[in-house]
C-alpha cells in the first residue's frame, strides 16, 4: 500500500509534543515505536495530516524505582522504554518478572526493539500482550495533557474497548507504575498464537502470591477475549476462597471462568474453540503461577 | 555468485528500475463476483490531479491469451468473473495519484448470480462462470483394469480428502516496466521466463517478437506465477503506448493474493486395495478441484497428478475436473498437481497400513515403484535407498510412538514418498574464454531464487577445468541471450544445464587446441586443471596466457534436447520423515524433526540443492499446518489477502532440515529437485499428528482447532489404544 502524505513533526519537549497535539487535535497521531501506526498507516486503515514524533523527548525513556505514598515499592517505566528494554532491563527483572517475561515474548526482536509501552498501552489492542499484564499487575498510567495537567489512571479503567481508552487527543502517557511483586509470588503469562510472533488469540497473565503454604493473593486477566483484556475477579475471589484453601480445585474455578467469558466469533478460531483455549490458558497460567511461588502445601 | 549483491541491495529488480518521465500504473478492479460492466464513469480519475491516462474494457480489447486455459481472456474486461477481476488501469505521475485515480473510477454493472464453491457450481442451473459451462474436464488416466483387481483384494479403504487453496506467496511482487522506441517495446519484466514472456506479449499485441525485448536481471522467486507472458507486463506496453512515457506497474501484496494467481484447491475421493499380506493391488482416485474463474494457461495436464508414480500396484485408474467459481484465478505453483496428489493416497497409504498392521515404512518398501512403473520402465530409480538412508537419519524407529499419551503433549513420526516428473528438453548456451582469460556463461535463464547462476558457474568451471573464480554467468535479457525454456517445472539444471556443459566441454576442447599449438604438445596429452594447462601433471602454462594470444573471445555454442528412448521414464523420488509434538488440548502442532532423502540424480551442488530442499520443505509446512486462502461466501473475494492474516511459517517455527541425496547415476544427468521438495509434506506431517494422536485429518491445513477437534472425537469415542 502507498502511505497518504503526512506532515513529520519531531519535538525535542514533553511541553512542545502536547502543544503539537492540541493545535492539531483529531487530524495528529503520535508516534512512539510505530510498531502500531506504521502498519495502520500502510494498510490505509489510518489517514492523519500530522504526526508528532516523540522519541526525541528524552524524559519519556526511564527505568527507575521508587516508594509510593505507603512507603511500598513501586517501578516506573517511561512511556518510551521499549519491549527490549522492559525484557533486558535487570531491575525490571527482579522487581516484577512478569513485565519481563511479558515484554520477551512480544512479536519478534525487531519488533521489541522498536515497540514502546506507552505506545502498546495506548493502541490498547484487547489482545495485546501488554495490556494485558498491565491489568493483571495493577499498573498506574501517568499522563499529562496541555498545559502540564497530570493524571493517573489504573489499567484497568484505562481501556474502554477495542483501540480505544479514555486519553483524550491532546493527552501523553508520560510513564507507568507497577507495584513490585515480592517474595513468595510467582508469575505466569501463557498466549496462543497462530504464528511465533503474532498478537495472541488468548493471553492469559496470572500473579500469585504463597504464605505458610497456602494462597495469599492472586490476580488473573486475560487478552483477546472482549473489547479489553480483563481482570478475572470471580475466579481470584474462587481460588482465595475455596473450600479447602490447601487444594483448590484450579482447573474446576479456571474452566467455569471460561464458561463464563462473553466470547465472539473471531474470523481466526470459532467462538468454542476460543472458549477451549482460554479455559486451557487460565488452567496452565495459574497452576504455573502457583507453582512459582512456591506451591500450596 | 550473486548473494553478496542480493544481500547489499545492489542487485535490481524489476520494480528498482527508474526511467525518467515514467509513469505509475494502478489497475481498476471489478466489485462484484459476477456480471457485465455496462458503463464506467472515468471522470473521477481524469480529474484526480497527477493522472495521466485512464483505459477501460470500453478501450482496449486486448487478449491476455496465457490468463486463461479454454477461454478468451480479456485484459480489461467487461465480462467480470471475480472480485478483483482488472476492468481497467490508470497511469499517473506518482504512485498515490495511481492509487487515487484508481479508486476514483465508478463502474456500474449489471450483475449476475455467482458461485463460490465446488457444489454450488455443480448445482443444476448454477450461475454459468462461463457460457460453456462450469466443469473443465481433462483426460482420465490409468493403466491395468481397476475393478478386477479391487475384486482380488481383501482391505479396501476409502477416503475423502480435502486440500486448501494456497497462494505462491513469492516474496518479489509482481512488477513491470515498459517503454517504447518507436515500434520497439522493451519491458524489464519480473519474469520466470524472459522468452516465455518476450513471445507472450508479442503474440496478444499482435506485433513481431523481434520487436519486443523482455529483462529480468534479478528474480525474488515466482513458484510458477510468473511465467509466459502477465497480464501486469501487457498493461505496461499499452500504458506506455497511450502515454509515449515508460509506465511501471506494481502490485501490492494484497494485488498479489487476488490478482495473481494461486493453487487450485482440491476434493478427491480415494479407494485402495491391498491383499492380505499388504501388496498394493488397486489405487483409484476422484478428484474435483475448485480453479477459480480462471485457470492460467498450461499445458492439458491433469490438476491432481503423480499418485500413479509411487506404487507398483497392478491397475490405478484416475480422474479429475477442475471446476470454475466466481473467485480469482488459480494456476501455477510448484508442482501444480502434485502435493494435492501426494496428500491424499499418501494418507490413505498410511491408513491401509494400519488398518493390516503393517508398520508405515515397511508398507511403502514393500509397495513402493521399482523398475518399472506402469509398463514404461524408469531411467533410474532411488526411492528406496531415499526410504533406508532417510528412516536411518531420522531415527525412524526411536520416534514412532508406540502409544505414550501425555497430559499435555504428545509426539509421533510419519513418512511418505513422492514422485515427480523429470523431463528432458531444449537447452542452450553460449560459453566462452575472454582475452583476459575468464570465462563467460551465457544462458536465457533466470535465477527464480534457484541458485541457478552458481549452478551454470559451477558446470561450466568442472567442464572448462577453470576455477569457479573466473565464471561469470550473463543472462536475463533476450537480446543477446541464447534461448531458454523458462525456469519452471524444476528444469534449468537439466535443460539449460545439459547445453552449459556441452559448451564448456567444447570449449576446453578449444582452448587445449590453442594451448597445444603453442605448446606443440598434442591436445589429447594436456588438461586444464585450476586455470592451469598441465601435461602429465606438470604446468605448461595458465589459460590466461592462452587467452592472450586470442584476437578475440573464443566462443563455443551448444543447442541440446536430448530426448528420452521410447517406453522409459524418467523421474525424481523423496522420502520425507517428520516427527511433530501435539498439543493435546490447544491442537497446536509443531514439526520437531524433519528429514528429506531425495533421487536428483547427481547433485551438481549441494548448497543450492539443499536450499530447495529448505525452501520446499518449509512451504510444504505451510500447506500442511498454517496456510489458506480464505473466500468470502458472501462475494468470493479473498478475506486474508495479507502476510499478517495469511499465515506462512515463520523461522521458529521451523525445525532443523535435514536434506539427503541419493546420487542416483542418472544416464542423462541430474533429475528435478525444486518441486518435488514441497510434494510429501503435508502428507508426512499429516501421518506424523495420526501416529502422535490417533487423530488422521483428512484436510489441509491442520489448524489447531481442527487438531484439537479431532482429539476431541477421539476422546469422546474412547476407544483405547486407537493408534
Amino acid at each position: 500500500m502507498i502511505l497518504s502524505p503526512f506532515e513529520y513533526h519531531a519535538p525535542t519537549t514533553i511541553d512542545e509534543a502536547l502543544r503539537l497535539l492540541s493545535d492539531y487535535g483529531d487530524d495528529s497521531r503520535i508516534l512512539a515505536g510505530g510498531q502500531s501506526l506504521i502498519p495502520l498507516l500502510k494498510l490505509n486503515l489510518v489517514e492523519v495530516g500530522h504526526i508528532v514524533d516523540i522519541k526525541h523527548i528524552p524524559e519519556l525513556s526511564s527505568i527507575g524505582l521508587e516508594a509510593d505514598p505507603e512507603g511500598r515499592e513501586m517501578l516506573r517505566v517511561g512511556a518510551l522504554t521499549r519491549h527490549s528494554d522492559l525484557e533486558r532491563s535487570e531491575i525490571v527483572r527482579k522487581a516484577v518478572p512478569l513485565l519481563a517475561e511479558t515484554a520477551a515474548g512480544i512479536g519478534h526482536q525487531m519488533v521489541r526493539n522498536r515497540g514502546t509501552i506507552g505506545g502498546s498501552l495506548a493502541h490498547s489492542d484487547p489482545s495485546a500482550d501488554l495490556c494485558t499484564a498491565s491489568i493483571a499487575l495493577d499498573a498506574a498510567i501517568n499522563t499529562v495533557s496541555a498545559g502540564g495537567k497530570k493524571r493517573t489512571v489504573k489499567a484497568g479503567e484505562f481501556f474502554e474497548g477495542p483501540l480505544s481508552n479514555c486519553l483524550s487527543a491532546d493527552e501523553l502517557i508520560e510513564s507507568v507504575t507497577f507495584p513490585s511483586t515480592g517474595p513468595g509470588s510467582g508469575h505466569s503469562i501463557k498466549k496462543f498464537t497462530l504464528g511465533t510472533g503474532d498478537f495472541p488469540i488468548v493471553v492469559v497473565c496470572a500473579l500469585a502470591t504463597v504464605r505458610d503454604g497456602r494462597l495469599a493473593a492472586i490476580a488473573i486477566s486475560i487478552g483477546g477475549v472482549g473489547g479489553t483484556p480483563l481482570r478475572l475477579k470471580d475466579a481470584e475471589q474462587a481460588l482465595l476462597s475455596a473450600a479447602s484453601p490447601e487444594t483448590p480445585d484450579i482447573g474446576t474455578i479456571t474452566g467455569k471462568a471460561a464458561s463464563s467469558l462473553v466470547i465472539e466469533d473471531d474470523p481466526r478460531v470459532s467462538a468454542p474453540y476460543k472458549r477451549k483455549l482460554a479455559a486451557t490458558l487460565l488452567r496452565r497460567s495459574v497452576a504455573e503461577a502457583i507453582g512459582k511461588a512456591g506451591g500450596i502445601s | 555468485m550473486d548473494a553478496l549483491e542480493r544481500a547489499t541491495g545492489v542487485a535490481r529488480y524489476a520494480a528498482d528500475w527508474k526511467k525518467k518521465d515514467m509513469l505509475y500504473a494502478r489497475i481498476i478492479t471489478s466489485t462484484v463476483p459476477n456480471g457485465r460492466v455496462v458503463e464506467i464513469d472515468k471522470s473521477g480519475a481524469s480529474g484526480t490531479e497527477g493522472v495521466v491516462d485512464v483505459v477501460t474494457c470500453f478501450d482496449d480489447r486486448t487478449i491476455w491469451h496465457a490468463g486463461e486455459r479454454e477461454h478468451e481472456r480479456r485484459l480489461f474486461t467487461d465480462r467480470v468473473r471475480f472480485v478483483g477481476d482488472c476492468i481497467g488501469a490508470v497511469a499517473a505521475r506518482t504512485r498515490m495519484a495511481a492509487q487515487k485515480g484508481s479508486e476514483a473510477v465508478r463502474a456500474r454493472y449489471e450483475e449476475y448470480q455467482a458461485t463460490f464453491t465446488i457444489e454450488s457450481s455443480l448445482r443444476e442451473g448454477a450461475p454459468k462462470v462461463w457460457d460453456d459451462g462450469n466443469v473443465l474436464k481433462t483426460r482420465n488416466y490409468g493403466y491395468g483394469d481397476v475393478e478386477e483387481a479391487f475384486g482380488a483384494c481383501s482391505v479396501i479403504v476409502e477416503g475423502e480428502y480435502e486440500t486448501a487453496r494456497v497462494h505462491n506467496s513469492q516474496l518479489e511482487p509482481a512488477a513491470s516496466l515498459a517503454w517504447w522506441e518507436g515500434d520497439r517495446l522493451t519491458v524489464v519484466a519480473a519474469t520466470q521466463s524472459i522468452f516465455g514472456c518476450r513471445n507472450g506479449i508479442a503474440r496478444d499485441l499482435g506485433i513481431p517478437a523481434d520487436n519486443v525485448r523482455v529483462i529480468t536481471k534479478y528474480k525474488g522467486g515466482g513458484f510458477g506465477n510468473k511465467a509466459d507472458s502477465m497480464n501486469y507486463d501487457l498493461i505496461a506496453a499499452i500504458l506506455a503506448r497511450r502515454t509515449g512515457r515508460p509506465v511501471m506497474v506494481e502490485y501490492s501484496r494484497s494485488d498479489e493474493f487476488t490478482s495473481v494467481h494461486g493453487r487450485w484447491s482440491s476434493r478427491q475421493k480415494l479407494r485402495l486395495g491391498c491383499d492380505q499380506s499388504g501388496n498394493v493391488l488397486a489405487l483409484e482416485v476422484n478428484a474435483m478441484c475448485d480453479i477459480g474463474a480462471y485457470t492460467r494457461r498450461i499445458k492439458p495436464f491433469n490438476f491432481v497428478d503423480g499418485a500413479q508414480s509411487y506404487y507398483s500396484c497392478r491397475a490405478f485408474r484416475g480422474e479429475d475436473a477442475g471446476v470454475y467459481t466466481n473467485t480469482p484465478a488459480t494456476g501455477h505453483m510448484r508442482a501444480p498437481s502434485g502435493p494435492q496428489s501426494c496428500f491424499a493416497s499418501e494418507t490413505i497409504m498410511d491408513e491401509a497400513a494400519f488398518r493390516l498392521g503393517i508398520d508405515p515404512l515397511q508398507f511403502r518398501l514393500r509397495n513402493m515403484v521399482r523398475v518399472a512403473h506402469n509398463s514404461e520402465t524408469l531411467t533410474s530409480n532411488g526411492l528406496e535407498e531415499c526410504l533406508r538412508a532417510g528412516a536411518e537419519a531420522f531415527g525412524w524407529k526411536e520416534r514412532r510412538n508406540a502409544g505414550a499419551v501425555a497430559a499435555e503433549t504428545s509426539t509421533g513420526a510419519g513418512v511418505a514418498i513422492a514422485a515427480w516428473h523429470s523431463r528432458l528438453g531444449r537447452g542452450e548456451a553460449a560459453v566462452s574464454l575472454t582475452r583476459d582469460g575468464r570465462i563467460v556463461v551465457r544462458t536465457g535463464v533466470v535465477d527464480i531464487g534457484t541458485g541457478a547462476k552458481t549452478t551454470m558457474a559451477v558446470i561450466a568451471s568442472r567442464n572448462t577445468g577453470m576455477p569457479i573464480e573466473s565464471v561469470d554467468v550473463e543472462w536475463g535479457d533476450t537480446e543477446g541471450s541464447p534461448y531458454s525454456v523458462g525456469e519452471s517445472g524444476s528444469r534449468t539444471t537439466a535443460f539449460t544445464g545439459t547445453a552449459v556443459k556441452a559448451a564448456s566441454t567444447a570449449l576446453r576442447g578449444r582452448i587445449l587446441e590453442k594451448a597445444s599449438g603453442i605448446s606443440g604438445i598434442a591436445p589429447g596429452s594436456l588438461e586444464i586443471r585450476n586455470g592451469a594447462v598441465l601435461n602429465a601433471g606438470r604446468k605448461l602454462l595458465a589459460v590466461e596466457d592462452v587467452a592472450e594470444t586470442l584476437e578475440s573471445e573464443l566462443v563455443e555454442k551448444a543447442a541440446t534436447e536430448p530426448a528420452l528412448p521410447k517406453g522409459t521414464e524418467r523421474l525424481s523420488f523423496a522420502a520425507h520423515f517428520a516427527e511433530v509434538e501435539v498439543d493435546s488440548e490447544t491442537g497446536a502442532v509443531r514439526v520437531l524433526k524433519y528429514v528429506a532423502a531425495h533421487d536428483s540424480g547427481p547433485i551438481v551442488n549441494s548448497l543450492t540443492a539443499t536450499s530447495q530442499v529448505h525452501g520446499g520443505v518449509i512451504m510444504g509446512m505451510g500447506m500442511a499446518l498454517t496456510e489458506q486462502l480464505l473466500i468470502s461466501d458472501y462475494d468470493g473475494s479473498v478475506l486474508n489477502g495479507s502476510f499478517m492474516l495469511y499465515r506462512l511459517p515463520n523461522i521458529k517455527q521451523t525445525p532443523d532440515i535435514q536434506a539427503i541425496f541419493i546420487n542416483t547415476d542418472d544416464p542423462f544427468g541430474p533429475k528435478s529437485l525444486g518441486e518435488i521438495t514441497l510434494v510429501p509434506v503435508a502428507a508426512a506431517i499429516g501421518n506424523a499428528i495420526f501416529n502422535a494422536t490417533g487423530v488422521r485429518l483428512r484436510r489441509t491445513p491442520f489448524t489447531p482447532e481442527r487438531v484439537a477437534a479431532g482429539i476431541e472425537g477421539k476422546r469422546s469415542e474412547s476407544l483405547p489404544g486407537a493408534r
